[in-house]
């Protein structure tokens, strides 16, 4: 069973399909030196490199080191090039550029509400009863493929469709619709609560992501989606939609990340602009806002972490001193957020002093926590794109025939080369990020001297925090210990 | 720009308020910038525009060697990883 999981989540994945990956990654590295070079004197150095590879030579292999260096130097080379643009009327113009879109908003919402309970009653039965194989079960891949892989990537590259598509939100508003009609009002949320619950529910559902086996387990995965879907219900009908904008963890993910997207909800329809110029727009305020943006990408790294293999070598031998695993899992998890968290915090609480300013500490935290979701989402790009690839006709296949799918499904074998592109969302990510930040820094500051120095903490945290995340996608995949299967 | 920012001045720091909202700065050049690029040419007194210039210029100037030693920073990452690529395969 445990090798079923492996053609399913994320890292998790990629012993099926793959060869050892630190190998084939890392010889992409002269590559990614490339990009370096590109940025250092700004010529196309890549066509270079295109030549070297045409000319038939092998790839060379640079060593682990070399590497995550030239990734972390790719993010730092691209705050000094960032920093060359001085002019702010570009700047503006850049941010500021939007078009506004003419979407059959109506029609898609009534399309997307259908889909969206058909899904949900899908996960459900045949969650329950269908093949207790993960890979042929309708339930696990549409939550994990193509909910998990598809829809948050479709959230981020293109906008959020979560409040339309979400099965919660239509039974919610059927259950308001219901309660008004005879007469049982709703409960006021306390404004002091903030958004620290859905803080906390990210926390809970990625731990239970982690821990329990929910693409091997069908059943269990309908038992868990149901569970989430009771609290969630209950607490929409009990305080309505404040429910998805406070609450939900889901909802506030998918939010989260359309935020980085092209199109965007305006007043009066639908806007678009360019990739990620939203984040630089002051919306984040107090520090649970800016909480829940650092939980987004604490959760993603901690998902990868648990699979390489030091973090298993470390967790044995902390078990072999006598831990019991729950505890060193727990502790870890809830002591690695409040330490990114106070990474975060501290980087932020820099600006203040580089930047020479009186901005308070709270309004420099929110206004440079957005461009950090530009990261999660090339980071959950580069985990799950090659998953979707792979497995996209495995779940055209059993969405065929959910009660009796094929013995093995038909997976698509991925071209290597393909992993270059988990290379390039990373890294696109935390260009990305660092373009925004630099864009919030001019609209903060009337200096642009300020503007600059403001980044110099954040972007040594946005330097090891890529070399971080290349270091996981390269490790190849342990199985967590200790974990049930 | 309706931008609110709070804003917290450590005890004795030396400050210098903006009239016309509740910023405040570390340094005159700061309040200077902050006048001309928040509340418009329209607003200010002569004198105040006087000082937006050279409070400009003066930006100008720091951030043309800012460049001048970013751009060696560009080139030393470059020939460092130049070297390390040279040496290592
Ligand atoms: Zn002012």
């Amino acid at each position: 069973m445990r090798g079923q999981v492996a053609t399913l989540r994320s890292s998790r994945f990629q012993q099926l399909t793959m060869v050892r990956r630190p190998a084939v990654l890392r010889s992409l590295a002269p590559l990614l030196f490339a990009a370096v070079a590109l940025a250092a004197c700004a010529t196309p150095v890549f066509a270079h490199s295109g030549g070297l590879r045409s000319a038939g030579r092998d790839p060379v292999s640079a060593p682990a080191w070399l590497f995550l260096l030239t990734g972390g130097a790719a993010v730092g080379a691209s705050f000094l090039l960032a920093s060359f643009v001085t002019d702010r009327s570009l700047i503006n113009a850049i941010h500021g550029w939007s078009r506004s879109l003419a979407i059959p908003a109506r029609l898609l919402r009534v399309l997307g509400r259908l889909v969206g309970l058909l899904a949900l009653t899908s996960i459900l039965a045949v969650g329950w009863v269908g093949p207790v194989t993960g890979v042929r079960n309708l339930a696990v891949l549409l939550v994990w493929v193509a909910w998990w892989g598809g829809v948050v990537a479709l959230t981020y590259l293109v906008g959020n469709v979560w409040p339309a598509l979400n099965p919660f939100r239509t039974l919610v508003d059927g259950a308001r619709w219901a309660a008004d009609r005879v007469g049982v009002g709703m409960l006021r949320y306390p404004d002091r609560l903030g958004v620290w619950p859905s803080v906390a529910g990210l926390l809970v559902l990625v731990w239970v992501e982690v821990t329990a086996p929910l693409a091997d387990d069908p059943a269990l995965l309908a038992t868990v989606v149901a569970g989430y879907g009771a609290v969630t219900v209950a607490g929409g009908a009990a305080i309505g939609r404040t429910w998805f904008d406070r609450v939900d963890p889901v909802s506030r993910l998918l939010a989260a990340y359309g935020r980085v997207a092209p199109v965007a909800r305006t007043d009066d329809g639908w806007s678009l602009h360019l990739p990620g110029t939203r984040l630089s727009d002051r919306v984040t305020v107090g520090l649970d806002e800016t909480a829940f943006i650092v939980a987004v990408l604490y959760v993603t790294t901690y998902d990868g972490l648990v699979a390489t293999g030091p973090w298993a070598a470390a967790v044995e031998r902390a078990v072999g001193l006598g831990a019991p695993p729950i505890f060193i899992y727990s502790s870890s998890y809830l002591v690695g957020f409040g330490v990114a968290l106070g990474a975060y915090l501290l980087a932020a609480r820099a600006a203040r002093r580089f930047a020479v300013t009186y901005c308070s500490p709270a309004t420099l935290a929110s206004r440079f926590a957005p461009p950090l979701l530009a990261i999660a989402a090339g980071y959950h790009l580069a985990h799950n794109i090659l998953t979707v690839l792979a497995l996209s006709p495995a779940l055209a296949s059993v969405v065929a025939a959910p009660l009796a799918p094929p013995q093995s499904p038909p997976t698509l074998v991925l071209p290597n080369w393909l992993q270059s592109v988990e290379i390039a969302a990373i890294l696109a990510g935390h260009v990305l990020a660092v373009w925004v930040a630099h864009a919030a820094a001019y609209a903060v500051f009337p200096d642009r001297l300020q503007a600059v120095r403001s980044q110099y903490g954040v972007t040594v945290a946005m330097v090891g925090f890529t070399m971080l995340s290349l270091w996981i996608v390269s490790e190849p995949y342990v199985a967590p210990p200790f974990l049930a299967s | 720009m309706s931008i609110t920012t709070d804003y917290t001045v450590p005890p004795d720091a030396p400050r210098h308020d903006c009239e016309r909202c509740e910023g405040t700065f570390a340094t005159e050049r700061h309040l200077a910038l902050h006048r001309g690029l928040a509340h418009g040419d329209a607003e200010l007194s002569e004198s105040e525009r006087a000082a937006f210039a050279k409070a400009r210029a003066s930006e100008e100037d720091e951030l043309g060697r800012y460049r001048i030693l970013a751009l060696g920073a560009l080139v030393v990452l470059y020939f460092a990883f130049l070297f390390a690529y040279a040496m290592v395969t």
